[in-house]
């Protein structure tokens, strides 16, 4: 038992001994290093995993290929931002070792999500995430636009887990059971869904909406993503999102919902309306963070494409698609993060322009990064962008497909307009050193990119169990 | 027995009686105590729903709830505090410094 639950039982142990280091002698360094320590060993104990799997823990959390696989990807990113955060979080005046605290405390959340497979586990997992994230989006306390995301992120996330609570609660009293096996089983021998199952997944879907920044759930998406700390924009992006989303994913695969029609259209309205007006408003955006805001909210709206598709193939797409998509957000909030200088991140386009005389190497990590959301061929977006394709292809979603393919059209042109200013000469320009080891970060970071925009073959055979 | 339709109805006035507080108030007390009703509608509907299975799930879940809802509003008030030193208020109206 202890092998299975081990990344777990690890980080919360690093939890403990970072609070108590926190709380008798501060030191931004020794806090640092500590939790990095911690979450690569979290990260080391993932692969012994080998041949317990898939495990259940007493009905609450499941270890299987899904769950060891993204609870990987999430340390990996924790990794990278507590490593870029450094620098980030180093130019705060005082204060600056519950970075690390929160962060931690917050990943804990997102493996929770990650591994449940009861409602019980979703949403205590969901709320360990979500209540040091409040705290993370307003660490610039000092700062209005830092307080003001915050304050908006609180009010709208704890609307969004009310509407959960109500959801799952519903569902539980319609069916008798809060474990996910079980309540898929209940839903698939149902011909016809009674209103309280269809009004309960109604609830949770909004909820789900709102977590993953679905049309019209999105509102409080640009302004807590312009607000927020550019590491923890990344980790909002990123992890914040892997957990609802496998949830998501379990439910639908195993009670084959999409093959209810009401569900089905649901989904297909968020995917389309996200797609369609996340890219148009990302189009009139100058704000960079705004950008990327908004194109998250397209990207999830392709993802959707996934779950509809079903079965194997949108199940790999899916999982390609969400990892590639954290990694490339990841890469992109880091640059930000590393480019922010006496705690001014770099706001407008214009403000971007000559990064690439400034220091070469962050350009090429930035760009390479924001072509791997745009879909450029050789990058890892590319890949995970005509897998999705295929998985709507063959599950018939033409329409879906379609305005995919449109989107990816239009993202281009706010995308390539990041690029432009960045490799667009200017006269006054001081260089930018990287710290060695961000800069090991960052060249980790378009490794991956690279490598699995060329040659994905390995990687996605090991994506299915 | 009171039939499990009235109480999720009960439920459900609750839940909308929030989400309309949260939609027309703008003090942020106020919205807070919002979200509060609508959290605690949800976990009465758990406590129906383990009435009607005779289960103890659903009051676990309430109490779960409970400690979440808490766990919010602390970070809430920091939030409130720190906003009334930089805004001078707390009308949420004043939140509009976030734009392109």
């Amino acid at each position: 038992m202890f092998v299975a639950l081990a990344p777990y039982y690890i980080i919360l142990v690093t939890l403990i001994i970072v609070m108590l280091v926190v709380s008798f002698y501060r030191n931004h360094m020794l806090t640092a290093v500590l939790s990095f320590t911690g979450t690569a060993m979290a990260l080391i104990s993932l692969t012994n995993l080998c041949n317990c799997l898939p495990w259940w823990a007493q009905d609450m959390l499941i270890t299987d290929h899904t769950s060891t696989l993204l609870i990987g990807v999430s340390l990996l990113t924790v990794l990278v931002l507590i490593v870029t955060g450094f620098h980030y979080i180093h130019q705060i005046e005082d204060k600056k070792e519950e970075y690390y605290l929160l962060l931690l405390s917050s990943l804990l959340g997102a493996m929770i999500m990650i591994a449940s497979r009861n409602f019980v586990t979703f949403f205590l997992g969901l709320e360990l995430m979500s209540v040091p994230l409040y705290a993370l989006v307003a660490y610039k306390r000092t700062q209005r636009e830092s307080v003001e995301a915050g304050i908006k992120y609180l009010l709208l996330a704890g609307a969004s887990t009310a509407t959960l609570v109500f959801g799952l609660a519903l569902m539980y009293g319609a069916s008798g059971t809060m474990d996910l096996y079980t309540f898929a089983m209940y839903l698939s021998q149902l011909s016809q869904m009674p209103s309280f199952v269809l009004a309960g997944l109604g609830l949770f879907l909004a909820s789900v909406g709102f977590k993953l920044a679905l049309v019209p759930f999105h509102v409080w998406t640009p302004d807590v993503y312009q607000g927020s700390p550019a590491p923890i924009t990344a980790f909002l992006t990123s992890v914040g999102k892997i957990g609802t989303f496998v949830f998501l994913l379990r439910m639908l695969q195993e009670a084959n919902l999409t093959s209810h029609s009401p569900v089905f259209y649901i989904l297909a309205f968020l995917s389309v309306t996200s797609m369609i007006v996340g890219n148009l408003l990302a189009l009139s955006q100058t704000h960079v963070k705004r950008i990327l805001a908004f194109s998250s909210i397209a990207h999830m709206g392709y993802l959707i494409i996934a779950l509809l598709a079903g079965g194997n193939n949108g199940y790999q797409a899916g999982m390609f698609y969400l990892i590639i998509y954290a990694i490339s957000s990841i890469g992109a909030f880091s640059s930000i993060a590393l480019l922010t200088q006496h705690q001014k991140e770099p706001n407008d386009i214009s403000e971007y322009q000559s990064l690439y005389q400034r220091s070469p190497f962050l350009a090429i990590v930035f760009s390479a990064s924001i072509f791997s959301l745009a879909g450029m061929p050789l990058t890892a977006g590319f890949i995970a962008k005509i897998y999705l394709a295929l998985a709507g292809a063959s599950a018939a979603l033409w329409l879906l497909v379609l305005l995919l393919v449109v989107n990816s059209g239009i993202g281009l042109y706010y995308y390539t307009r990041i690029v432009s200013a960045v490799f667009k000469p200017a006269e006054t320009s001081e260089k930018i050193r990287l710290p060695l080891v961000s800069s090991l970060a960052l060249a980790f970071i378009i490794v991956i990119i690279v490598w699995l925009g060329v040659a994905p073959g390995g990687f996605l055979y090991w994506l299915v169990p | 027995m009171i039939p499990f339709e009235m109480q999720i109805l009960v439920a459900a006035i609750l839940f909308t009686i929030g989400l309309i507080g949260l939609l027309t108030r703008r003090n942020l007390i106020f919205m807070l105590m919002s979200v509060e009703i609508m959290m605690n509608a949800g976990a009465f509907a758990f406590v129906a729903a383990g009435a009607r299975w005779i289960q103890p799930d659903g009051q676990v879940m309430f109490l779960f709830v409970l400690t979440v809802a808490a766990a919010e509003v602390a970070i809430a008030l920091a939030l409130l505090i720190l906003m009334h030193k930089l805004f001078k208020s707390v009308d949420t109206n004043q939140l509009n410094s976030l734009k392109n």
